[in-house]
Parts: C-alpha cells; structure tokens; sequence
C-alpha cells in the first residue's frame, strides 16, 4: 500500500515536471520568435533603405512622401505574396480563405488598417513635418502603449523586471535614433509630432487587436491576412490619393522591384515571428523584443552599406541589448500570460 | 453547406459541445472530419492549437497522463473566457 503511495506520488512528481518542461519550451520558443522578428525587421530596413535608394524612387519630380509610400505599398504586396506561398506549402490555404470570412478575421483587416496604412503614412509625415529624430522617438515608445494596453484589454501579466526591459529597450531605441538638432526649421513642428502620435497609437493598437484575434486563428493566417489587407489599402486607397501608380509601375519592372521582393521576405518572416511572439509570450515582450531592430539594424547596415559606427549606435544597442535581456530572463513568468 | 471554422476556434468550438474533458487525442478524432486531408491536420499543429489555447486562458488543463517515460496526454475543457469568445461564431452554428 505504501509502495503504491509512493509510486503514485513518484509519477505525479514527473508529470508536473515534465508538463513544465513542456511550458518552459514554448514560452522560449516564443521569445526566441520575438528576437529574431527583431533581427529580421533590422534586415529589412537596411534593405529597404537600398531599394529607395535606387531610380525610379530617387526621382525628384515626386514629392518626398510618394516614394517611402509607393515602397511601403509594394513591400506588403510582396510580404502577403511570400506568406501565401507559406500557408500553401504548410496546408494552411484553406484555412486561410475560411478566416478571412469569420468574425475573428475582419478584425484583422481592422488591425491592418491601424499597423499599415495608417500608421506607415502617419510615420512618413511626422518625418516631413517634424524631422526624423522626433518622429524616431515618439514611435519608439509603441511598445510601452502596447503593453499598457494589453494589461488593460487583455488581462496581461507583465513583471516590474518586464516592465523595466520595455522602458530600457526603448531608451536605447532613443539613444540609437538620436540626432543632434541641425538648427533647420520646421514650420508645421507640432503638426508633425500629432502626426508622429499617429502609427505610435496604430501599432500599439494592431498589436493588441491581433493578439486577441490570434486566441481564436493561426498566427501565420492573421499575418497573411494583415498583410493582404494593408496592400490592397495602399493600393486602392493611398495610391490614387498620392497619385503613386506611375512610379509604383515603374518601380515594379526594374531592379529596385526586384530587391524590394527580397526585402520582403525578410519583412514577411519578421512579421510572421512577431505575430508568433505576441501570441505565444505576450504583447509586452514581443513588441520590445521586435524593437530590438534598432541594434540589429546597426549590425547589418555596418555590413550591407556603409554605415559607420558612433558612440550613439554602440551606447544604443548597448542599452537594448541589456532591456531584451531583463524581458527575457525569466521565461517561467510566462507560463499563464494572463490573469 | 456546413460552415467550417479556422481550425484554432474549431477546437475551441467543439470542446464547447462536450459535457465531459477530452484528451489531446480525443479532440483531434473530434475535429478529424472537418480537417482530414489538409496538410495542416498533423498532431503537432493541433497539439500546437491547444497549448495557445491553454496559455491564453480559453481553454483549461482537467488532467494529464503519463505515456510512457516522457510523453503526456492532456485532457482539456473550455473556460468561462473561452465560452464568453464563442459570441464570434457564424449565426449557422450557434445554437
């Protein structure tokens, strides 16, 4: 009997052990996908800033917004191409075309709206109203906006140690994106720094809408439909209004085209990890492990192009490095990710 | 036609019918009609759903076995947040 006791509490005993072994490898693994969004979003930039780099986005005749739009159009085209071709080759096309018709999926058009167009053309005029360096940090701190609304709607648990890594990874953001003050006018300043509150507000925003939905769809279905949705935005809504066809069709057919394709990919993995992040270890931690593309940028910009280092780079990815390592520290705290 | 749901709320959905806690393997036979055929109907991804379900509380632990030295069977019933999420469902299934 006794024998049968201890045996009994032996196998209990393993369970539990085992069934938090099992728990502490998906939320590593969530967070795993949280860093690497992070590197693959820096690849992306890096890139994309190559592709604009290139004719026909350096034409002049356009003003200055048409061009970043134009490739942010085409970009998302390319992305939902690519995450498409994933969920055909993962047997996940059907259940695609049966999300996008539920409840849960026109959420996610919702959410693409605020992350995509809105927050991308927002982010484009708080630069030409009020200079990068403001526009750089006041986005910087979509994360901080997520989490807060993610323990709000979503009942998110998040650490003081958690809390401490956010406000510290977007300090380094800061120090990273930092400019020094050149003396040049912005007539229309707060006009920018209103637009600037825009993508910070739409990020924060699609970030929570999409954790939501993704309890009820595939995290690589959201994405795709997210992507997909935000094209043809861009397409049929932005386009005309910028009148960027002209350069949309020639920016297709050359070079540019094609390395904006590549981009893409990066730009769709980068996606596809962070939508997997949220869902696995919270909004929180995702989106502060996403922003950790400031250093990863540096990184590959030091390699693709000639970006040269300074103290303001090295200190900046410094100080993210040390904010990803406190969210990250202790992954047994996301073991239930809400109350 | 019978209206089919993403797979993740599938799951969710189809333990809501249940009276009883099923285990792992239970709700993939359950959802099996609706899903056989597709390249996404494999143990992992499904296994994969329940866990996201689990740790976004929709879903709760009932039990857990031991198979052998190191895997588990879980048995799984919806929470009160899980029932509440059923307002998403197509007017055709709810009932």
């Amino acid at each position: 009997m006794d024998s049968n006791v201890a045996n009994a509490n032996g196998v209990a005993n393993k369970i539990e052990i085992i069934k938090e072994q099992k728990k502490l490898k998906y939320a590593k693994t969530g967070l795993l996908y949280g860093a690497l969004s992070g590197a693959f979003w820096g690849l992306d930039g890096v890139l994309l800033g190559v592709a604009l780099a290139l004719v026909p986005f350096t034409d002049s005749n356009y003003a200055v917004y048409v061009a970043p739009l134009v490739g942010a159009c085409m970009h998302d085209g390319f992305a939902a191409f690519w995450l498409f071709l994933y969920n055909l080759f993962t047997g996940r096309a059907r259940e695609l075309l049966r999300s996008v018709s539920t409840k849960p999926g026109m959420i996610v058009c919702l959410a693409a709206l605020f992350g995509g167009p809105l927050a991308m053309s927002g982010y484009l005029m708080g630069i030409q109203f009020a200079g990068s360096a403001y526009t750089m940090s006041i986005t910087a701190m979509y994360p901080a906006l997520g989490t807060i609304f993610a323990m709000i709607f979503l009942k998110e648990r998040v650490s003081v140690r958690a809390w401490a890594g956010i406000v510290t990874c977007i300090i380094g953001s800061l120090i990273v994106g930092y400019t020094p003050p050149s003396g040049d006018a912005y007539p229309h300043f707060y006009l920018g720094i209103a637009f600037a509150l825009i993508p910070t507000l739409g990020w924060a925003l699609e970030g929570v809408i999409s954790t939501y939905v993704m309890d009820l769809l595939d995290p690589a279905v959201a994405i795709n439909i997210r992507q997909g949705t935000s094209f043809v935005v861009y397409f049929f809504a932005i386009m005309p209004l910028i009148a960027g066809f002209v350069l949309f069709k020639d920016a297709f057919i050359v070079k540019s085209g094609t390395v904006l394709l590549v981009t893409a990919l990066s730009g769709s993995i980068s996606y596809l990890f962070w939508y997997r992040a949220m869902n696995m270890t919270g909004v929180g931690r995702a989106m502060t492990l996403n922003i950790t593309y400031a250093l990863w940028s540096i990184v590959f910009g030091v390699f693709i192009t000639d970006l040269k280092l300074n103290a303001y780079l090295i200190t900046g990815a410094v100080v993210i490095t040390v904010g990803a390592l406190l969210v990250v520290a202790n992954p047994k705290e996301l073991l239930n990710l809400r109350k | 036609m019978k209206k089919i749901l993403p797979m993740r709320f599938g799951i969710l959905f189809a333990l809501s019918k249940q009276k009883n806690p099923m285990s792992d393997i239970e709700i993939m036979k359950l959802i099996e009609e609706d899903y056989k055929g597709e390249g996404q109907f494999k143990e992992t991804i499904v296994f994969g759903h329940l866990t996201a379900l689990c740790a976004s509380g929709l879903i709760s632990e009932s039990s857990t076995s031991l198979i052998g030295e190191s895997d588990l069977s879980t048995s799984y019933v919806i929470s009160d947040s899980g029932r509440e999420r059923l307002k998403y469902l197509p007017a055709s299934l709810r009932s």
